[in-house]
């Protein structure tokens, strides 16, 4: 038997074949062939060297647990309809909805999302509330500074600096920080308000080497490379 | 027999929908956009009734192009915030700094590697990690049982052989 091609040795790793049959002749020839069974080796690694990779980055960490959750809703209740005739269209309107009210599926699919906003009724099944999640801003610094500006000192929180080579600016916000942020070519203002409790994280790429927090009208923390590096955080509430 | 004729859309939405909201987000790179891409996909789904025993590959398939076309929108926008590859998403659990940080790192590798790959080559290795059978992956990538081991393959070879880089790099 000839040595196996890629596409024959990815297949013995997705569709191991039945001891025996027609596919197995591939798989005795990996075992037994140093080259092929090298090549095994090597696309195994291959592909638990991917999947490891995705399951790091957890790229479906933020679906939404209510999006994956199907809600089971009651029966709308019939209405009373007075008058002989209109009774009479009544239920002949419900012989034929079967045949003729096939759902939309957008409708089909907002009663499996729990969207249904014409129920009378609450649903039987709720979908498990969605985690307190936060917002979550990227932007992109230029030149090697950033500014964080604050309108106003909080009543608590706190703002993490973190850095880090390859990755991206982001700012995540956790908690109520009032109007929402303003991203400008230089940074992120937080038009939060003095009863905010919010905390912020704010991921910087290794790129920007010099932060500066202005809270209100208080002075701008210049935090410097070795700050960034530590991990520097400062109070949204004031010092 | 058309998946809508015979009910199971139900057995589809229970099979797939997870499985297709966790594709679109490393297709994409943004949870958010999975999610609404999803939903789309089923409503075609439900409009277009493909046959049953097709039905799941044609659902990610139409959920492909319709990233696609998300994307083309997005890219039209160009807005600054929630712009190109996402790195995180809007709804993120939240997460400990360092964690986030090597989520952040780990998706910007990602989104280099699979940004990469050819679209068909993204699809294949993805819909791969979902445990998809090689003629299914073919019948959705538009090619023949035959090639696509081969494509699989490449693909494959080319994301380890980068994503090992990056590891040394780092």
């Amino acid at each position: 038997m000839t040595h196996l091609n890629d596409a024959q040795i990815l297949l013995l790793i997705d569709h191991p074949p039945e001891p025996g049959s027609e596919g197995d002749d591939a798989r005795r020839h990996a075992d037994a062939c140093d080259r092929c069974s090298a090549g095994l080796a090597r696309m195994r690694e291959d592909a638990a060297l991917f999947t490891g990779w995705l399951d790091a980055a957890a790229f479906e960490a933020g679906i939404a647990p209510a999006a994956t959750a199907p809600v089971i809703r009651p029966r709308r209740p019939t209405r009373w309809i007075p008058g002989g005739w209109l009774r009479a269209a009544a239920v002949l309107v419900a012989m034929a909805a079967p045949v003729v009210a096939m759902p939309s599926g957008r409708a089909w699919l907002a009663a499996k999302l729990g969207g249904d906003a014409g129920s009378p009724t609450a649903a039987v099944q709720s979908a498990p509330a969605a985690l307190t999640t936060p917002s979550v801003i990227r932007f992109e610094p230029t030149g090697g500074t950033l500014l964080l500006t604050l309108d106003a000192v909080q009543a608590a929180g706190s703002v993490a600096v973190r850095h880090g080579t390859g990755i991206e600016a982001v700012l995540e916000i956790t908690g109520d920080a009032g109007m929402g942020p303003v991203v400008s070519g230089g940074g992120v203002r937080i038009r939060n308000d003095s009863g905010s409790r919010a905390g912020y994280t704010l991921l910087v790429p290794g790129s920007v080497r010099r932060v500066t927090v202005r809270i209100a009208e208080g002075a701008p923390v210049h935090l410097d490379e070795a700050a960034l590096r530590a991990g520097a955080t400062v109070s949204a509430a004031g010092r | 027999v058309s998946v809508v004729e015979t009910g199971a859309v139900e057995a589809l939405w229970a099979r797939c929908h997870e499985p297709l909201l966790r594709y679109l987000a490393r297709y994409t790179g943004d949870a958010d956009a999975a999610a609404d891409i999803a939903q789309e996909a089923f409503v075609r789904l439900l409009e277009h009734a493909p046959e049953e025993d097709v039905a799941r590959p044609w659902l990610f398939r139409v959920a492909t192009n319709l990233a696609h076309d998300a994307a083309r929108t997005a890219g039209r926008r160009r807005a600054l915030v929630m712009s190109g590859r996402a790195m995180l998403s809007h709804s993120d659990p939240p997460a400990a700094p360092d964690r986030a940080i090597e989520r952040a790192r780990a998706r910007a590798a990602l989104a280099t590697v699979l940004g990469e790959l050819s679209p068909k080559e993204r699809m294949a290795l993805l819909m791969r990690e979902e445990g998809f059978a090689h003629h299914e992956i073919a019948a959705a990538v538009g090619t023949t049982t035959g090639s696509v081991g081969t494509l699989l393959a490449r693909a494959l070879r080319k994301a380890a052989h980068r994503l090992r880089s990056t590891q040394e790099e780092s």
